[in-house]
């Protein structure tokens, strides 16, 4: 027999080779698992940074007007420094050209040159405030795009309270009067924002001015209306009319009168009572005498829980007060109120949804209300606004659905007010101040009063003005990737 | 030569057959290498696989906890700073693996 002189080689080494592919094939399996793991990780956190991003940009631009600018702001969320605090940069770009047509390879350009976990525009599109945020993890980064339009500042895209004096129709003011903040109108005639005389010449508003949609604006001289602004036309008309809420039933044969149980008539006789639960009452009254105070506490329970109190009669005087207990929220139904009112005067002037009341009496003249809330007045008659005898002093919001007059001739609050009043006439008089933003259907002052613009979006709480444009559901978020 | 026994046929040794000790020897030592380097490899791929799933499967709960706000998240209070103007809000981190970190900003409500 021949010798097969280092075939048992040959086969250790075939073995050894095929050994060496089956380890080879392990490693390359394992190593893509390893891989798989890593890259998961990595979009993970990317994902967290470009949801932080939107964070971000969202708190960054309820702060900031966005003018026509693309705001682009970029740094480390991990880089934390010796405070624990985040610096983060912003570079504001034109909304033209490229950034306008093209921001997403933009925003991916910018981001691969900084180099930085989080890369995030913000910019303006019409009412909708956009944003478009890149997280970046390693070598993988992930986007997502979020479009909001706030409830509180619009109703199908309007926004609200973005002026001192809004009206549908004319603003007439006063000869010596003070408007710090724009003004604007639905009206298409130049002479709608005019002086108390009829001309305007010298109107000395302190803001811009804005006209109705397709206003000729040709030969207007801007400075007979505003002090250093711009005069231009909307580009949409404002319907605040048709985003007036609905004012709600409490009527005897309504349903809200059926749930609740009918608890007769409550007495708050200088002395304190609470009420710990939803009713209707017939009357409640909350009386002092000489200096004794009468105090009714109604305990609005847990956060997210509404205290419902329908009443007929409220009657209560300067010696006596409601106030609120708990961490949830009041709707008070009310019919007539007498006397002088004070509900929840030391609450938060920021949580002014912590108390709603809704008024369906004919008239509120001979009421005195002192108020740190909502006032809804349905249709009232005989509204004045202000802190003498009579008046409604409102710290928070005013709805009134009526068209009656609503009228100023003292400070109503120094605190803002945010005055709802869609097709109503306001009339302010005297040395009257008014801190906030006034929307009527015409504006007419005499004398020498202010208008001092208070952002209510920005001084009330995020969740405060969601009862205008239908609680809002006009209002969404957008999330996307 | 051997004289052969009647009845017995006689097979001649052939020296030159089969395969040598050395071969053999070197042989069974590639290959002895070639298993245990396998082994090895295998050991290692089934500690790095289960490593990765463990790594994999810990990542998916900790990001839900994170989303849902647990009580395993820890917060805290960070101002952000962009050019002149601060924000408020909460760094939320969590713990994954052995001494990985999620972290998420949150604008005050």
């Amino acid at each position: 027999m021949k010798r097969k002189s280092g075939i048992i080689l040959g086969i250790a080494l075939i073995m050894f080779l095929v050994i060496s592919i089956i380890g080879a094939a392990l490693i390359t399996i394992v190593m893509g698992r390893a891989k798989q793991t890593n890259d998961l990780e990595k979009r993970t956190q990317a994902y967290f940074f470009a949801k932080s991003g939107v964070e971000i940009a969202r708190e960054y631009f309820e702060n900031t007007n966005l003018q026509n600018k693309i705001h682009v702001i970029y740094g480390d969320l991990s880089n934390e420094d010796e405070n624990g605090d985040i610096s983060l940069s912003v570079s504001k770009e034109d909304n033209t050209g490229d950034w306008k047509s093209n921001i997403r390879e933009k925003l991916e350009e910018f981001r691969i040159q900084q180099g930085k976990e989080i890369t995030v525009a913000v910019w303006k599109d019409s009412e909708k405030t956009r944003i478009l945020s890149t997280g970046c993890a390693g070598d993988f980064s992930r986007v997502i795009t979020f479009e909001l339009m706030l409830a509180g500042n619009s109703g199908g895209g309007v926004p609200v309270f973005d002026m001192a004096i809004f009206a549908n129709d004319t603003v007439s003011i006063g000869s010596s009067q003070t408007i710090e903040g724009n003004v604007g109108t639905n009206a298409t005639d130049t002479s709608a924002i005019r002086s108390q005389g009829g001309g305007n010449k010298d109107l000395k508003i302190d803001g811009e001015v804005f006209f109705g949609p397709g206003t000729d604006l040709e030969g207007i001289d801007p400075k007979e209306y505003t002090k250093d602004g711009t005069v231009s036309a909307l580009e949409d008309p404002r319907d605040y009319e048709a985003m007036l809420p609905k004012f709600p039933d409490f009527s005897e044969s309504s349903n809200l009168r059926e749930e609740l149980i009918d608890r007769g008539t409550l007495k708050v006789l200088e002395s304190s009572k609470s009420i710990n639960e939803d009713g209707y009452y017939e009357t409640i009254e909350v009386k002092g005498k000489n200096k004794k105070e009468a105090k009714l506490i109604i305990d609005t329970g847990s956060e997210g829980d509404v205290r419902k109190i329908v009443v007929d009669k409220l009657e209560i005087n300067s010696d006596a007060s409601i106030e609120l207990s708990g961490e949830g929220k009041l709707n008070l139904y009310v019919n007539s109120i007498s006397g002088s009112a004070s509900i929840n005067v030391l609450g938060d002037k920021k949580e002014i949804d912590r108390v709603v009341v809704y008024y369906s009496g004919n008239s509120l003249k001979n009421v005195d209300l002192d108020l740190v809330g909502t006032l809804f007045i349905d249709s009232a008659s005989d509204i004045a606004l202000g802190q003498g005898n009579n008046e409604l002093k409102v710290s928070g919001l005013i709805i009134y659905g009526g068209n009656g007059e609503v009228s100023m001739k003292g400070t109503p609050q120094v605190s803002t007010t945010a005055l709802f009043a869609p097709k109503a006439t306001v009339i302010m008089s005297g040395t009257a101040d008014f801190y906030g933003a006034i929307v009527c259907n015409k504006y007419l002052a005499n004398g020498n009063p202010g208008v001092i613009y208070r952002n209510a979006g920005e001084v009330f709480s995020e969740t405060s003005l969601e009862i205008i444009a239908g609680d809002g559901d006009e209002a969404y978020e957008l999330w996307g990737e | 030569m051997l004289n052969h026994k009647p009845g017995f046929t006689r097979v001649d040794f052939d020296h030159r057959m089969g395969f040598s000790l050395v071969e053999v020897l070197i042989a069974l030592l590639i290959i002895i290498i070639s298993v245990v380097s396998l082994l090895n490899f295998l050991v290692t791929s089934l500690q790095v696989n289960y490593t990765s799933s463990e790594i994999s499967e810990d990542l998916l709960n900790k990001s839900g906890n994170l989303e849902a706000r647990t009580q395993a998240v820890q917060t805290t209070t960070v101002k952000v700073t962009i050019d002149d103007k601060e924000l408020s809000g909460t760094l939320y981190e969590i713990e994954y693996g052995k001494n990985k970190r999620l972290i998420e900003f949150s604008r005050s409500q």
